[in-house]
């Protein structure tokens, strides 16, 4: 299961604001005088120029109200006040659609779960829907309004063009270096944010869970294989977000290099093989405590020396202290792991602006002057482009 | 970083009202009907062998949703528990029993039906606040606090 196919299970989870940047330059439509139907329209032809904190607002901020008269007497919670566009998505438990608020003419996303088909509402759903109550943060996607009816309940979400998952599925082949740069900061903020109430963050589907104490242990099912940390795999459950960290160190290099790191196909142990691999073997100098762990197996451990992570992840070397930083996320042993703020320190981020430290909670880092994405040199989508980007570039 | 723990603890506690006047909203109710109930839902969990703070998640959920209702009547009493256990198992246990167990362990007093509509009902009352701090979490802090005066080498939460 690739990052991208899991991601669409968890179409709202921690989306990724990124302008679609590497299609022809800004151009402005005039949208003023355009009736609501065509928002469609205009969403489909990708909005353009500069957006701040509201994803769900393709007008710019502009107010329709003024123009154009919305039906009155809808209110937020029922399923009138919201109209279908498109499929966008279907995950295993819900389908996702792009709508239009007939409240304040707003795009959004409509997750449609169906209940009552066993359990009821779905505990992923369940989870999802009261963390996302309690956060409001530029990086993370706003949820307006829950509607429910007998057979359905539906998350309304504010509508965010892309996430992560389906940009690097266009961008193949790894993404700009400064792209993952401006996008790490996201991942690394994520994990920092000391002012909300110590949500336990997963960037991985599926597996929103908050928890208010810490202590509390976990199944060792909570993340995906990939980007599961080694003392996961060995069975230790004490973890906390050096585990995130080790997600978000894994989730770097495949922003960079365009493949996951560690793409293990069968179980635990392969996956600590292939970390192994690239890490070297753990030992209790490199490790102390890692022969306690529940599931520590001696045959397990065969010796493999370390690797110089540039030689494996070529893309890594190419850009001035990826690798170091890079190294102090996929730090085997969690206690030596370095913890998310003082990632935010490295010097691998010391070209960008000094003003993302102090970012509040709301605003947009796009909103910090000279933050602001660069084209990727490959789109998937619109392949023949690809030349004319590059010659942008030089 | 204790007291950012600290503050949230508490910040989260101030958003997660609770009244102890909850039966005055409820007059056909006595409180001693509040602590069958309660046993019997604990009882629930062991056969179950649902974690404790699965328990205590239903019983903040049990309460709050009271506290949002007008004369329940005892009737209701059992279905209103066990749609919060059945709530709270998903929330917390990695394999949470089935729809059809808790509707078992009911007797017939509740069914499957009845449930699921009451999950809604309990969800949407609640507004789909459902992290509250529970008296397992303040335990937890304060065994934390006491067991790092005496071993000072203990890990230390990393809430960030």
């Amino acid at each position: 299961m690739s990052l991208s196919s899991m991601a669409c299970n968890n179409l709202t989870f921690l989306f990724f604001q990124l302008n679609e940047v590497s299609e022809s330059p800004r151009n402005s439509f005039a949208c003023d005088s355009l009736p609501p139907r065509l928002y469609h329209t205009l969403q489909v032809r990708k909005l353009r120029g500069h957006r701040n904190r509201s994803n769900s607002d393709p007008l710019g901020g502009k107010n329709y109200t003024q123009s154009y008269q919305w039906r009155n007497g809808l209110r937020f919670g029922t399923a009138a006040s919201y109209l279908n566009l498109e499929k966008l998505g279907e995950g295993s438990y819900s389908t996702v659609y792009k709508g239009i608020s007939r409240i304040n003419g707003h795009l959004v996303a409509l997750k449609v779960i169906k209940i009552k088909e066993e359990e009821g509402v779905p505990f992923t759903a369940i989870r999802e829907a009261s963390l996302l109550k309690g956060i409001k943060h530029s990086n993370i996607v706003l949820l307006h309004d829950i509607i429910h009816t007998p057979e359905t309940l539906t998350f309304v979400f504010e509508y965010v063009q892309t996430d992560l998952a389906q940009y690097m599925t266009q961008h193949p082949g790894g993404l700009h270096a400064h792209n993952v740069k401006v996008g790490s900061t996201w991942e690394c903020y994520i994990k920092s944010m000391g002012n909300l109430p110590f949500f336990h963050l997963r960037l991985f589907p599926g597996l929103a869970r908050a928890k208010s104490v810490p202590s509390q242990t976990y199944s060792t099912e909570v993340v995906t294989l990939w980007y599961r940390p080694p003392d996961v795999l060995l069975g230790a459950t004490d973890y906390s977000t050096g585990l995130d960290v080790w997600g978000a160190g894994c989730i770097f290099i495949e922003m960079v290099e365009g493949s996951p790191a560690f793409p293990g196909v069968s179980d635990a142990n392969e996956q600590l093989q292939r970390i192994w691999a690239i890490q070297g073997t753990p030992t209790e100098e490199t490790w102390p405590g890692v022969s306690s762990l529940p599931n520590h197996k001696p045959e397990h451990f065969r010796p493999h020396p370390p690797r110089k992570l540039g030689h494996i992840w070529k893309r890594l070397g190419l850009v001035t202290k990826a690798e170091d930083l890079t190294s102090k996320l996929i730090e085997c042993c969690p206690r030596r792991r370095i913890p998310a703020e003082a990632a935010l320190q490295h010097e691998y981020f010391s070209s960008l602006p000094p003003q993302l430290a102090q970012l509040p909670d709301m605003v947009s880092i796009f909103t910090v002057a000279g933050i602001r994405l660069e084209p990727e040199a490959r789109n998937a989508f619109h392949p023949f482009r690809k030349e004319r980007c590059s010659s942008i570039l030089a | 970083m204790e007291v950012t723990v600290w503050t949230n603890m508490l910040k989260k506690e101030t958003k997660y009202t609770h009244n102890k006047n909850v039966l005055s909203l409820h007059p056909s109710l006595q409180p001693k009907m509040r602590a069958i109930l309660l046993d019997w839902l604990i009882e629930v969990c062991e056969v179950y062998t649902l974690h404790r703070e699965t328990f205590y998640l239903a019983q903040d959920f049990f309460d709050r949703f009271m506290f949002t209702q007008e004369n329940i009547h005892k009737s209701k009493l059992q279905l209103i528990g066990i749609t919060s256990l059945f709530i709270a198992a998903k929330l917390e246990e990695i394999y949470p029993p089935k729809l059809h167990e808790f509707a078992y362990v009911t007797d017939g007093a509740c069914t499957e039906d009845e449930i699921l509509d009451m999950e809604l009902l309990i969800l949407k009352a609640l507004n789909w606040e459902l992290y509250p701090v529970t008296v397992i979490s303040w335990l937890n802090l304060y065994l934390q606090v006491i067991c790092r005066k005496e071993h000072c080498n203990m890990l230390l939460p990393q809430y960030s």
